[in-house]
């Protein structure tokens, strides 16, 4: 394990409902690097960013073994075990889904949802922070005269960068993006990407696509995930 | 055997046009048997007098005090420990044990209302009279407390329901960002299905206006108004059961249809605010 490994899995093997998904996943992958995973629809790769922000034990059936290391504080944490709680685990992995999936409630309230949770902030503090994030997405000049509009009225681009936004208020360590791009048009595509690229000086990206010109235009390394096993491809 | 492809579906519509046909009959019966009370202005008499047979007064003013106080106290009994189960049932508590409290649940929506009756019979009765209120045991408070029993089942599967629907998109990204199952309820899950509580609050305490058999055995059937909760008394549902009338053109048995009337408007009224509830409160926003 190398000075700069962000991630560490050893023997990695996911089960759904006694059913193998994922097995013999070793993995050591460098901080600020963006990470890609490729490979046909029904693989597991949404599975596979699952394992590393443990989502897949909110639907249960799910069972999940051998070692996930991530580094936090120049040191390695066993993610499954008890040095470090589920919740905080979460605020410092973020993750953007395919779909975009603003909150049922205001701009705004999306945005400072992960203060919302975590509590005790003052709301100067927070509008603060939420102009902060809504420039770094490039969102701000679009949607300041409607911080207080519902989130779901917002164009699909809009709303997934709203979702990234919101993922990025944590200040997360890393970021897992499952296929951001999918459900946007050229344009929406476009500026994600762009966004991605951004992230990397802070944050070690692993991003689930299936186009592989976005794969190539955007990962440090990418994988392949057939048969439940991960193939390093370049 | 070959079945005609538009069998099927002329048999449900008959069977569903029966249905509002059915509905339809009892509400114009109603009417009809009804109606003299209504033109003469005595319906209204009746609703405001006691129920006085010997001096010839049949009012059911106490029955209706009777029949609104059983069924608000049992819907504030009712409430807290529905929409907590319910809680624990949606979201707070973990997969299997989600299963088995719904199992419970709808077990206890299957047992028949008599068996309520006949085990407070026995076991809250005696307490009640010779632990908290004295007397007979049989009151509003005894009856209200097996009522909010029976009510809970209906209500905690409305709140489930309206808990569960919410979209899975919505869960998944509170529990990505770190959010804790009681957050999640509260700040998501809670503002997206309150119609769904409200709807299943008006269903309960439907039910428990509607309910004979738990007030008939233990209310008392007392034909004063009652004044405290320890206090017997009457419902309109228990009257009609209660009072023999032969005389069809007696104000006795006119009172009944007053009775029959009353609760007839209610759940027109239960039926109606459920509708604006289910239709306008939860259609889909934009």
């Amino acid at each position: 394990m190398q000075d700069n490994t962000k991630i560490f899995t050893e023997g990695v093997r996911f089960s759904y409902q006694n059913k193998v998904v994922l097995e013999d996943i070793n993995l050591s992958l460098p901080e600020n690097n963006i990470i890609a995973v490729t490979g046909p629809s029904g693989t597991g790769k949404s599975t596979f960013l699952s394992i590393f922000n443990r989502l897949w034990e909110e639907n249960g059936g799910g069972d999940c073994e051998g070692q996930v290391m991530v580094r936090f504080n120049e040191k390695m944490v066993n993610i499954y075990g008890t040095e470090i709680p589920v919740a905080q685990l979460r605020r410092l992995i973020g993750m953007v889904f395919q779909a975009p999936n603003p909150l049922p409630m205001t701009v705004f309230k999306n945005i400072a949802f992960p203060f919302i949770l975590q509590g005790g902030m003052k709301k100067e503090e927070m509008a603060e922070k939420v102009e902060i994030m809504l420039r770094r997405v490039h969102l701000f000049d679009e949607v300041k005269d409607r911080l207080t509009s519902d989130a779901r009225n917002l164009s699909g681009g809009q709303q997934q960068r709203l979702c990234i936004a919101r993922t990025l208020i944590s200040d997360p360590e890393i970021i897992l993006l499952d296929e951001p791009t999918s459900s946007l048009d050229g344009k929406a595509c476009e500026k994600i990407e762009e966004l991605i690229r951004e992230l990397r000086e802070n944050c070690t990206l692993l991003l689930v696509s299936h186009y592989q010109d976005q794969v190539q235009r955007l990962a440090d390394q990418v994988y392949e995930l057939e048969n439940r096993r991960l193939r390093r491809v370049s | 055997m070959k079945i005609h492809s538009g069998l099927p579906v002329h048999l449900f519509r008959l069977a569903a046009l029966g249905c509002g046909f059915l509905t339809i009959a009892v509400f114009m019966m109603m009417l009809y048997l009804g109606w003299p009370l209504l033109t003469s202005g005595q319906f209204f008499v009746l609703l405001s007098q006691n129920w006085l047979p010997e001096q010839n007064i049949y009012g059911i003013y106490p029955m209706l005090t009777g029949s609104i106080a059983i069924a608000i106290l049992s819907l504030c009994l009712s409430l807290p420990i529905s929409l907590g189960t319910a809680f624990v049932a949606a979201t707070l508590a973990p997969p299997k044990f989600r299963k088995l409290v719904m199992i419970m649940v709808r077990f206890m929506a299957g047992i028949p209302t008599v068996i309520y009756g006949f085990v407070a019979v026995f076991l809250l009765v005696p307490f009640m009279r010779e632990q908290l209120a004295g007397g007979s045991g049989l009151n509003i408070l005894t009856a209200s407390l097996v009522l909010a029993l029976l009510i809970a089942p209906t209500m905690i599967v409305f709140f489930v329901n309206g808990l569960g629907n919410v979209d899975k998109s919505y869960c998944l990204a509170v529990d990505a960002m770190g959010g804790r199952p009681i957050q999640k309820l509260l700040y998501l899950q809670l503002p997206q299905a309150w119609p769904t509580i409200i709807a299943g609050i008006i269903m309960g305490f439907g039910r428990a206006m509607g309910d004979t058999l738990i007030s008939l055995m233990l209310a008392g059937n007392s034909i004063a108004v009652p004044h405290s909760v320890v206090d017997s008394g009457r419902t309109l549902t228990a009257h009609i059961a209660l009072v023999i009338a032969a005389d069809f053109a007696s104000m006795e048995f006119k009172s009944i249809f007053a009775c029959g009337l009353v609760l007839y408007g209610f759940s027109v009224i239960v039926v109606i605010l459920l509708r604006y509830v289910t239709t306008v409160l939860l259609r889909p926003q934009s």
